[in-house]
């Protein structure tokens, strides 16, 4: 099934000087976005898109992808030593990681991790390969209608999966389109929503609204809750512990293969996350319960799972926003709005269309998930010098590269000022349990979620029916449905199961 | 059960409760606002139908309708609830300062943005860093002098000298 000529080529582009560089230079970043609380993968990206703009779109989309998943091998770093995790996936690594490192274990634990990252990483890179080039075959059936379904699955599961509410979800997605849908329209330049502003003739640009929801937002969140105060206090370190014995090889296999499986299944569904993944991961082994050492209190089962889980996981949101050009997240969406901005269309097919692009990405994320277990074990003192030294200036340095940023995107000063009112509204959102991915998924769905919707209807001549006719777009509405009623039949199925007993007490 | 645990009433309700109320309203309102003038958008000014199919107006109503909905749906439910949530009811002392804190840096970053055309875009990077460094990271008046005087130097030195970017000026330069 798959192109091993592509691969090869791939390989050939990937290892050239520029390319290995700017995976260097990806993977390093990432790693060290990952390990500094208060800077994820998201806002990096969004920091990083004026400068990848620049580049060549293969070479762009190796460096970002880098950062992506090089930020879920970073993340353990803090979660060990600091007990901070800097990435939300890694709050379980530091329940167990934290705890191995205050027995004197902390070596023992990055080493687990850097190894289940880099296992899990390879199968899905390997996944990644198989399942697009296979869904090639069905691009021949996907068109605006297929493609409209899908984006209405995405944004439904990304409302339904993420957060707390539902309905702050269907708020911040319905705004996130309305936000998307400013300017001009796309069939016939009308102007519509734009308030009065000239600034807005073009539209809101989604570098501004990403860097200022992600980065903005993120400084006036950590200055809220005093979050970088202070020099992070990290627990000793010694590397001659870092080898695994034969026995911990054998505890950790299990733990990383279902880690790994997990972890790349959820990591396909839109708006599940590596979050979700590592969390799934972590609790399946915690339910085995074979650990010889408790859960919560350092058992190496319960790091090496879900650092397993995260990694396959962006593996799966990489696969699917490749192959059906659906982002799962806020990080894949600014992916897929940089190939998008650089005219490639992703989808079923992309592997036939756009070749010189996928297959050197692919041969990139093996390269890069060799060269992440090598930062990540043999650099460890680096990166934890760089989090010591680094965190209490970290707010300073982001709203820097902020206004930079944005301003270097576009050379408007509009676009900065677009940047802090997005900054406010992404700090009101935290503190008041909005999602902002949905919002983000939104922003970057809707001119072409409307064009889909749009190109349908002329097909079908208006008839909605068009979506319940075809086999695929058939599919995926019936599971669009599914997801969203779920969650409500689930609770209700719950809160049912919950009120039985009582009843049957207060009957006797 | 309800006569052990009484509903407080509307005056023993906390302050930070109440802040964190009017704030959930505040932004709830805020986003169905905008929900509204994309309905009345959608209807006065744009096409909802044309004879190829939706108009400009058509995914602008949808949506614009979604989020009224869903816009007063938190309305009324935060109006509704009487009790606080677990993490409202402990909010932290800190917490409070870091409300002033954000206050404060918003102000900051908006004054610099601002003030552009007089102290330039380097300028404004450097009042902002200031501002956060020493009020908000609680540094000493050095290093938050310093380290910004250290970036703008970088900016400065990588954008107007290495890639030729020209960064706007304002009066200094």
């Amino acid at each position: 099934m798959t192109d091993f000529q592509g691969l090869l080529d791939g390989f050939a582009t990937a290892l050239s000087v520029e390319n290995f560089g700017l995976l260097l230079l990806g993977v390093a970043i990432g790693t060290l976005v990952g390990a500094l609380p208060g800077l994820g993968p998201t806002a990096s990206i969004a920091l990083l898109l004026p400068f990848a703009m620049t580049l060549s779109p293969v070479s762009a989309l190796i460096l970002l992808g880098a950062v992506y998943y090089g930020s879920q091998y970073g993340g353990t770093l803090t979660a060990v030593l600091v007990n901070v995790p800097g990435e939300v996936s890694s709050v379980v690594t530091a329940i167990e990681g934290h705890q191995m490192a205050k027995q004197g274990r902390a070596g023992l634990a990055l080493y687990t991790a850097a190894i289940a990252s880099f296992i899990a990483g390879t199968i899905g890179v390997v996944l990644l390969m198989v399942l697009g080039v296979t869904l090639g075959a069905f691009a021949l059936f996907f068109g605006p209608p297929e493609y409209f379904a899908v984006y209405v699955l995405a944004l439904s599961l990304v409302v339904t999966l993420v957060g707390k509410s539902p309905s702050k979800g269907l708020i911040a997605a319905a705004a996130g389109i309305g936000i998307g849908l400013i300017g001009t329209d796309p069939l016939t330049s009308a102007p519509r929503l734009q308030f009065g502003i000239d600034g807005l003739f073009d539209g809101v640009g989604i570098i501004a609204a990403a860097i200022g929801l992600f980065g903005i937002g993120e400084v006036l969140d950590n200055l809220y809750t005093g979050r970088l105060s202070g020099r992070p206090a990290i627990t000793g370190l010694r590397l001659r512990e870092m080898i695994p014995t034969r026995g911990d090889l054998r505890q950790v296999a299990g733990p990383i293969g279902r880690g790994s499986i997990i972890g790349y299944v959820v990591g396909l569904l839109p708006g599940a996350g590596v979050s979700i993944a590592s969390f799934l991961a972590y609790g399946i082994e915690r339910r085995r319960g074979k650990s010889r050492v408790p859960f919560g209190k350092g058992s190496i089962e319960g790091l090496a799972a879900p650092e397993a889980a995260n990694n396959s996981a962006a593996a799966g949101a990489m696969t699917t926003m490749m192959s059906l050009g659906v982002p799962g997240s806020p990080t894949t969406a600014l992916l897929l709005f940089a190939l998008v901005t650089f005219g490639v269309q992703v989808g079923p097919g992309v592997f036939d269309t756009h070749p010189h692009i996928v297959w050197p990405f692919i041969a990139s994320m093996y390269l890069g998930n060799v060269l992440l277990v090598l930062l990540n074990t043999l650099a460890v003192p680096l990166w934890v010098s760089l989090v010591r030294v680094g965190t209490p200036y970290l707010n300073a340095i982001i709203i820097a590269l902020c206004l930079i940023g944005v301003y270097g995107s576009t050379l408007r000063m509009f676009d900065v000022w677009v940047a802090l009112v997005f900054g406010i509204l992404g700090f009101a959102m935290r503190r008041l349990d909005y999602p902002v991915a949905p919002m983000v998924l939104g922003l970057v769905l809707a001119s072409g979620a409307e064009r889909a919707l749009r190109q349908s209807l002329i097909m079908s001549g208006g008839d909605f029916a068009i979506f319940a006719t075809r086999p695929v777009s058939i599919v995926v509405a019936t599971l669009t449905v599914a997801m969203i009623v779920a969650p409500f039949a689930i609770r209700a199925f719950r809160r049912r199961r919950a009120a039985a007993p009582l009843g049957k007490g207060a009957g006797s | 059960m309800s006569e052990l645990h009484p509903t407080p009433p509307d005056n023993d309700v906390s302050p930070s409760r109440r802040a964190q109320t009017s704030a959930e309203v505040i932004v709830a309102s805020a986003f169905a606002a905008f929900g509204g003038y994309m309905i009345v958008e959608a209807l006065t000014r744009l096409k909802l139908w044309s004879a190829s199919g939706p108009g400009s107006g058509f995914l602008p109503l949808v949506a614009g309708v979604l989020l009224v909905a869903a816009g007063l749906f938190v309305v009324a439910t935060r109006l509704r609830r009487r009790s606080p949530l677990a993490d409202e009811s402990e909010q932290e002392p800190s917490q409070k300062h870091g409300g002033r804190l954000v206050l404060v840096t918003m102000v900051a970053i908006a004054g610099a943005i601002a003030l552009v055309p007089v102290i330039g875009l380097v300028g404004a990077i450097f009042l902002a860093q200031v501002v956060i460094l020493r009020f908000g990271d609680r540094h000493r008046w050095l290093v938050a002098l310093l380290f910004p005087i250290a970036t703008c130097a970088l900016v400065f030195v990588v954008f107007e000298l290495v890639f030729l970017i020209s960064l706007p000026g304002g009066l200094i330069y």
